[in-house]
């Protein structure tokens, strides 16, 4: 009778599966904790693999060009940008590799465009204004912001990582990241920091070259900005050709001459409308920094990657490339938004900014 | 000792399947939508795969040869 009594009765099956998924819960919470949350500072402390050429300066607009395009502003409320440099594009009619297919490839309308120049900024080496657009109304609204850069040298076109350290998960505020680099202009990053993977090149430093699926985004000390795919992107090349910058999140949106790719390399998940952050190139040392808001009904939709590939392309940028989105874009101007990001934001790996010590 | 050791083992083996497993099709589902995060190709996630793949093994040449035991004991 005592030893029947000693004998345990075994745990229902379904009870044993269910302690083991649950066990597998917080599993994956100690695996995304780790992998995700807990910052772990880099021993890499990087090489230099290039140098400023200070004899390499490009024109800043003269004061008579700047003065007549705000007036163009001013008197063309609807149509600055996508009159004057968007003729040529097509609009990304066939978007489908790893596939960008959400659906809405036709383009977007400017028919609705309004644009109100927010700031503008001019001393010896830099000059920038910044635009906020509307397009569309009601619940299509896009709102999107527009910083049109003019830098004498690539030098003045700077990212800085959170805390000033490379590493894994470290992350700052935005605005925080800004003031401590004595940034007039900033942009949230590639989030490199999210990632094991993936070319890092930050002020001419090399941190990390290994490649992962994403497109490749390269600036030059000779002020090009050139796309690659991670099949096509050698990185002894491109060290050799002098990169000053190089980003890692994709995916590249533009051809090169100022067309929208016809595909792009991400998924259907990620084409989906988004807040967006991206940087596009014009000519040496003109650049554009663009940062759509998003998730907020009547007052941005956010921008498919077609759509944003089509507002770069409106732009004048003969090559755009996509940054983190979401609730990482954010645009930061002399200490404070410019955009309303979603939820106030996230704190950031890395971003780029102008101006600085 | 070593068989109550076995049996230890044979019990929790299976169990620490059934938990990477649950967790690989979480992260694999995960990676479709964000395949950017690394979800699968961190190191972490390397390491654990193959400790998935080392504990199926023995779990599965466990299971053969307890299979094998009770054919016999049957005959």
């Amino acid at each position: 009778m005592e030893e029947k009594k000693k004998i345990k009765k075994p745990m229902a099956i379904w009870k044993l599966i269910l302690t083991d998924i649950l066990l597998a819960a917080v599993c994956i919470g100690i695996f995304l904790l780790y992998h995700y949350i807990i910052p772990m500072k880099s021993s890499n402390s990087g090489t230099v693999i290039s140098q400023i050429d200070e004899s390499n300066n490009f024109k800043l607009p003269s004061t008579e060009d700047s003065t007549s395009e705000e007036e163009t502003v001013s008197e063309e409320e609807t149509t600055k940008r996508s009159s004057k440099r968007g003729s040529g594009n097509t609009g990304n009619t066939g978007t489908s590799v790893i596939s960008s297919d959400s659906g809405d490839s036709s383009g977007i309308s400017n028919a609705d465009k309004t644009t109100e120049v927010l700031e503008n900024y001019s001393d010896s080496n830099i000059t920038f204004d910044i635009s906020k657009v509307e397009l569309g109304s009601g619940n299509d609204k896009i709102t999107y912001y527009v910083a049109d850069i003019y830098v004498t040298n690539v030098k003045y076109l700077l990212t800085a990582f959170s805390n000033g350290t490379y590493g894994k998960n470290i992350r700052e505020d935005i605005v925080d990241m800004a003031n401590d680099n004595n940034a007039v202009l900033a942009v949230s990053g590639d989030f490199y920091g999210n990632s094991e993977d993936g070319v890092v090149i930050r002020n001419g430093v090399l941190y990390r070259s290994t490649l992962n699926d994403a497109d490749i985004c390269v600036l030059f000390t000779d002020g090009s900005l050139k796309t690659y795919s991670p099949d096509v992107f050698n990185a002894d090349e491109v060290i050799a050709q002098g990169a000053w910058q190089a980003w890692t999140f994709g995916p590249a949106m533009l051809d090169g001459n100022g067309n929208v790719l016809s595909s792009f390399n991400t998924t259907s998940y990620l084409n989906k409308e988004n807040p967006r952050c991206a940087i596009g190139y014009i000519a040496e040392g003109h650049y554009v920094l663009v940062v759509v808001d998003g998730r907020d009904d009547g007052y941005s939709k956010g921008a498919t990657l077609t759509e944003l590939a089509q507002i770069m392309a409106d732009e004048g940028c003969k090559t755009a490339y996509n940054l983190d989105g979401g609730k990482s874009a954010a645009m930061v101007y002399k200490g404070e938004f410019v955009n309303q990001p979603v939820e106030g934001g996230r704190t950031l790996s890395d971003i780029i900014y102008i101006g600085g010590n | 000792m070593s068989k109550k050791i076995a049996n230890i083992v044979m019990k929790v083996l299976p169990h620490i399947t059934i938990i990477l497993c649950v967790m690989f099709i979480t992260l694999w589902i995960l990676d479709i939508y964000n395949p950017l995060m690394n979800f699968l190709n961190s190191t972490l996630s390397k390491v654990l795969m193959l400790m998935l793949f080392i504990i199926a093994i023995l779990t599965s040449i466990l299971t053969v040869a307890l299979q094998r035991k009770s054919y016999k004991e049957d005959e």
